[in-house]
Parts: C-alpha cells; structure tokens; sequence
C-alpha cells in the first residue's frame, strides 16, 4: 500500500505540472496544445545534452533546458501558431505537426534509445520502513514550490490578474488595454516551463525517452478533460486521481493497461459529466 | 493621315476569353455543350483520372507499380473517409488508424481464430470496426468538436499498449499471421481502384446531399442546428460511422493483402499521413484528399531512402501547408483550369 502511495504521489505531481500547463493555455489563449508533449521532451533531451553531453553544471543545465524549452515555445507561436490564430482546428493541426517535426529531430540527433541522465541527489530516505529515493522527494518538493510560485503569479500579481481576465472575457479584457496576443504567449512560456519543470525532474527516474512526449501528452489531455477544459484546480485533482489509478493498475493488473485507464476516465467523466469534475455546465455551453 | 488608317487595318487584335464563358454564360447548373471543344472541356479531367488509373496496367506490368498504386489507393479512401468528417462535419480525427486498426484485428481474428471465408470476413469486419470505432467516440460527440479531436488522438496510442495486454487474442507485439491470401497483386490492385471510384461517388453523393448539407451546418454552426430542431448528436454519430465504415474496410482489405495484422496498424503515422494527404489536396473537397493520396504516396516512394524520416517530411508539409496555403492542390488546380484561355484573332 505504501509503494502505492509514493509512487502514485510523485507521479500525480508531474502530471499535475503537466496538465496544468495545458489547462492554462486553453484557458487564456484557447488553443488545444499538441505541442505540450513536445515541449516535455525538449526539456528532458536538452537536459541530457547540456549535463552529460557538455558537461555543465547541474544548476546551469537545469535553467539552461528551461530557457531552450522556453524559447522553443515562443519560437512556435511566432512562427506558426500566430498564423492560424482563431481558426480551432487548423491551431491543433499545427501543434500536431510541431509536434511530429521535434520528435523527428529529436530522433534524428539523439537516436532512438532512452538516455539516462544520473540522480540530482544520492541516497535515500525512511518513511514507513520502506526507503525512497532522494530524486522522488525533489519531484515531490520542486513540484509543491512550483505550483505554489503559479499560484501566487495567477492570483496576486497585476500580470496573473490580466491573464485571468483574458480567460474570463476576452473582448473586456482587451477594451481596458489587456494585450490578448501578449497574454497568450506568456500563458505558452509558463506552460512550457511547467512542462519542462515536470520533464528535467521526473528524467533521472524516467529517462528521457521519445515515449515520454506521447505519455505526457496523453495523460495531460485525459486529465485536462476529466478536470475540466481551462480549470486549473481540476486539472490539480485530475492529476491525482489518474496518477494513483495508474500505479494501482500497473501494481496490480498489468503495466500494459497503464495507459488504458486514461482513456476510461475520459470516456467515463464524458457520459456521466462532459463538463469534467470542477468544470461548470454553463461553461460547457459557452465554450467547450 | 491615309498612312494611320493603313496601321489601324493591319493591327491584329488577339482577343482571351475564358474556356468555360460560353458554358458559364448558358447555364449555371445543367451543362449546355455546343461544341466538341466543350465537351472536352467538361469531360476530359473527371474522366482521365479514372482511365488512367482503370488501364494503367495494361502498359506497365510490374509488381511494383501494382503495389505501389495499391497502398495509394488505400490511403485515398481513408482520406476521403476523414475528408467526410475533418472537412464536412469539423470533427477533425487525429487517430482515423483506430479504424483501419478495428478493422484488420476484426477480420484477422474472425479469418484465423474462426475461419470466416475472405468474402464474409471482410464486410463483417468493415461492419464491426466501424461499429466498435463509433462507440469508443459516441460519448465525446455529445459535445462540441474538441473533445472528439483530444480523445481521438489518445485513443489508438492508448489502444495500441492494451493489444500487448491481450496477447492471447490478438497476438501481441508479433500480430496474426496467415490470413487467407488468394488473389495475385493485380487483382488487389483492381480491387482497391475499384472501390476508390466507388467511394469517392458514394462520399459525393453523401457530402451534397441534404445529410451532407447538415453535417456542413454543424461543422460551421452548431447551435443554429439545434435551433433548426435537428439532433447534431445523431448526424455527427451517422457521419461517424459512414467514415469509419470505409477506413475499416481499407484495413480489413490491407490484413487480407498482406495476410497479417500487427500494432502497425494503429500508428499514428498512418492517421497524420491521412492527414497531411487530405490538407495536401484540400479539406472538403472530396476528390482533394484522394488526389493528395496519390501524390504523397508517390513522393513517399520516391524519397525512399529518407525511411524512417517519413514523418519529419509529414509534418513540415502539415505545416508549411496550414501555416502559408491552407486552401489545398484541388482548390488551386481548379481555379488553373477555370482560367483556361482561348485566343482568337478579331478585326
């Protein structure tokens, strides 16, 4: 049972980061982000590239895969998405593809095998007789710290309050001088950065692997559903809940049906509630 | 004076006009043909690609070719199936491999496990794919075309890991072997042309119909739908299950060809290449996405020896396309061929 919890803890944390990033960008810029898996992939492949491969320090590679996870992001929205900006589905189209194309450079550069990159920390620690490792309890706390910093950004500082705005009512926002454009593609870097937040933690125990943009992207859109679409705490419990239903399965069914419980969440939550768990149902009428 | 007058006389004046005026100017809908330069007009490109297509083989006999136009004609009814629903109905698919994969495991298992002859495994397994395909999505089509877009992309990534789960059934990372094979390459060939033309006449028939005008209603405005008092629910699930019929059945014919069925066919390389083929010809046009099927299958096997790069040249056409001209080949060739010019001497 206590394995479970672990796990099943440090798991629902990165899918936390990661979803909510997704959830915040349909929120503000209503853009269906296929990229989001990408950008995971990015910060955990550049991590190995600046810590193994050039040998920097472990600070200087962690904020420099930020920075390039980051950067990337912009890159995509100034040179594609702003382009198709408003048409929904040619947006997703695009992301897709943005998607394809990084994980085929990525592929081409770094070859098809996961890279391991070692431990932030060694050793270990007793809880319950049973010891986990230093690297889970960093997810654990880099996560806390992370969405505690967003959750100060979103609801106290006059940026977070201007990105709320344009989530709430975009034409209001923009009549009292909110520049949607702006708020958008700091809603993608923050995104980005929480994606690559969840990627550089969670590689020393995952590796970072092409698999990983596919995981990270279909588990964040079942949790963004089963959440809600643009509600940030329900993407917070969705996380939970599928992280522990995860470990549970994989424990005790087979790791083959991991991924499944996903798909049945999401199928579940939309025959029973399609609004998600914290999503309003005149919400769902007005923008889903 | 006289020598401007002689000028004026011998001024050849070459006058354009349009090919079609004379056709547009007499009617808008039924075609009035009055000579054999029109008729030729009308005629010619609806019928040459068929032609071609029909007698090809009867100047080209290589295995190859056969093969190669096969899984052109493949992937053209795939794409038209999504054209019906990306392009008509706006409920764009990112996994339409959840189908191909429904049908080929259908067919494998009834032709392998139970020895369902070829002419009754593969309607049945075309019937059932798409059966199974349309009520994995029914619960997303209650709501708008989104969440049909997020789960149609988790869904096959997501089917393909529990097919490991059920190795005893569906045979796991190795697939099914040995489905029933008795046709030679070009039978296959003529098989697959034959049902591109009739599926690309049944998906006209439906995409101009009164059912097709209503799917195009829902995709351009949902609620005025509902206004009307039609159930958007009950079109997009019929949309759903006539597009799901054809990509099954490709796959159901795919297994029977190649006489095996693995997780292949659920790739996500196969649903994004019906993709770019559709944006590539133009979305909701029909004939757009078989045309792109044909040209990047061709392009496909000529770039050869990118193999495995496939995917990278996918998704920068996706997007160069999208980002730069998002109106598709078949809207452009028509525009071209609309411009036709005749040149006449008048004075």
């Amino acid at each position: 049972m206590l394995p479970i919890l672990i796990y099943g803890t440090t798991l629902g944390f990165t899918l936390a980061l990661i979803a909510i990033g997704l959830s915040l960008v349909f929120g503000v810029g209503r853009i269906i982000n296929f990229a989001h898996g990408a950008f995971f992939a990015i910060s955990s492949y550049s991590l190995y590239l600046f810590f193994i491969s050039l040998k920097l320090s472990l600070i200087i590679s962690i904020i420099l895969a930020l920075v390039v996870t980051a950067l990337i992001s912009v890159l995509m929205y100034v040179s594609s998405l702003t382009r198709v900006r408003g048409m929904e589905l040619n947006e997703m189209i695009v992301t897709l593809a943005f998607t394809i194309i990084t994980i085929e450079l990525l592929r081409m550069y770094f070859g098809p095998s996961p890279l391991g990159v070692p431990s932030f920390m060694k050793g270990g620690i007793n809880i319950g007789g049973y010891i986990v490792d230093m690297q889970r309890i960093f997810i654990v706390i880099i996560s806390i710290i992370t969405l505690g910093v967003l959750g100060f950004i979103v609801k106290k500082t006059r940026i977070g309050i201007a990105m709320r705005a344009v989530a709430q009512d975009e034409d209001a926002a923009m009549l009292i001088g909110i520049n949607r454009e702006h708020m958008c593609i700091l809603a993608l870097v923050i995104s980005a950065v929480l994606a690559g937040i969840a990627g550089i933690s969670i590689t020393p125990v995952m590796t970072a692997s092409l698999e990983g943009a596919w995981y990270a992207l279909l588990n964040g859109i079942a949790i963004v559903i089963l959440g809600g679409l643009g509600s940030l705490l329900g993407s917070l419990i969705a996380a939970f809940i599928i992280g522990y239903a995860e470990i549970i399965i994989a424990t005790y069914v087979s790791s083959h049906l991991k991924n499944i419980v996903a798909l049945a969440f999401i199928i579940i939550i939309l025959i029973l509630r399609p609004s998600g768990i914290l999503g309003k149902h005149h919400e769902l009428e007005e923008r889903v | 004076m006289s020598s401007r007058k002689e000028s004026d006389r011998r001024k050849v004046i070459i006058r354009r006009e349009r090919l079609d005026r004379g056709i547009r100017a007499r009617s808008k809908d039924m075609y009035v043909l009055m000579s054999y330069e029109e008729i030729g007009y009308v005629i010619l490109p609806r019928l040459l690609p068929p032609l071609v297509l029909l007698l090809f083989p009867l100047f080209i006999r290589d295995q190859y070719w056969y093969m190669v136009f096969f899984l052109a004609g493949y992937y053209a009814i795939a794409s038209m199936s999504w054209d019906l629903l990306g392009g008509f109905t706006g409920l764009i698919s990112f996994g339409h491999a959840l189908f191909i994969g429904f049908g080929g495991y259908i067919t494998a298992i009834l032709n392998v496990w139970y020895g369902v002859p070829i002419y009754l495994s593969i309607p049945l397994g075309t019937l059932l794919g798409a059966g199974i395909g349309t009520l994995i999505y029914f619960p997303c089509l209650r709501t708008k075309g989104v969440y049909f877009s997020l789960v149609s992309l988790v869904a096959p990534l997501v089917l393909v890991g529990s097919i490991l789960a059920f190795a005893e059934i569906t045979g796991g990372e190795e697939g099914i072997y040995g489905l029933e094979n008795p046709l030679a390459e070009i039978h296959w060939y003529y098989l697959i042309t034959i049902l591109v033309l009739l599926t690309f006449l049944i998906m006209r028939k439906i995409a101009y119909s009164n059912f097709g005008l209503v799917l195009q209603a829902i995709r351009d405005n949902e609620p005025s739908v509902k206004i009307s008092g039609i159930n958007p629910t009950q079109y997009k699930v019929i949309a759903l299950f006539i597009s799901g019929l054809f990509a099954s059945l490709v796959g159901s014919i795919q297994a029977h060809k190649l006489s095996f069925v693995g997780p292949s066919y659920f790739y996500l390389s196969i649903s994004v290449g019906i993709i770019t083929m559709s944006v590539l010809g133009g979305v909701a046009t029909i004939v757009g996405p078989a045309l792109g099927a044909y040209i990047l299958t061709a392009l496909t096997e000529w770039l050869r020896w990118l193999g495995s790069l496939r995917m990278l040249l996918y998704g920068l056409i996706l997007l160069v396309l999208l980002v730069f001209k998002p109106e598709g080949l078949y809207r452009y060739l028509e525009r071209v061929y609309q411009t036709f010019e005749r040149r006449y001497v008048e004075g």
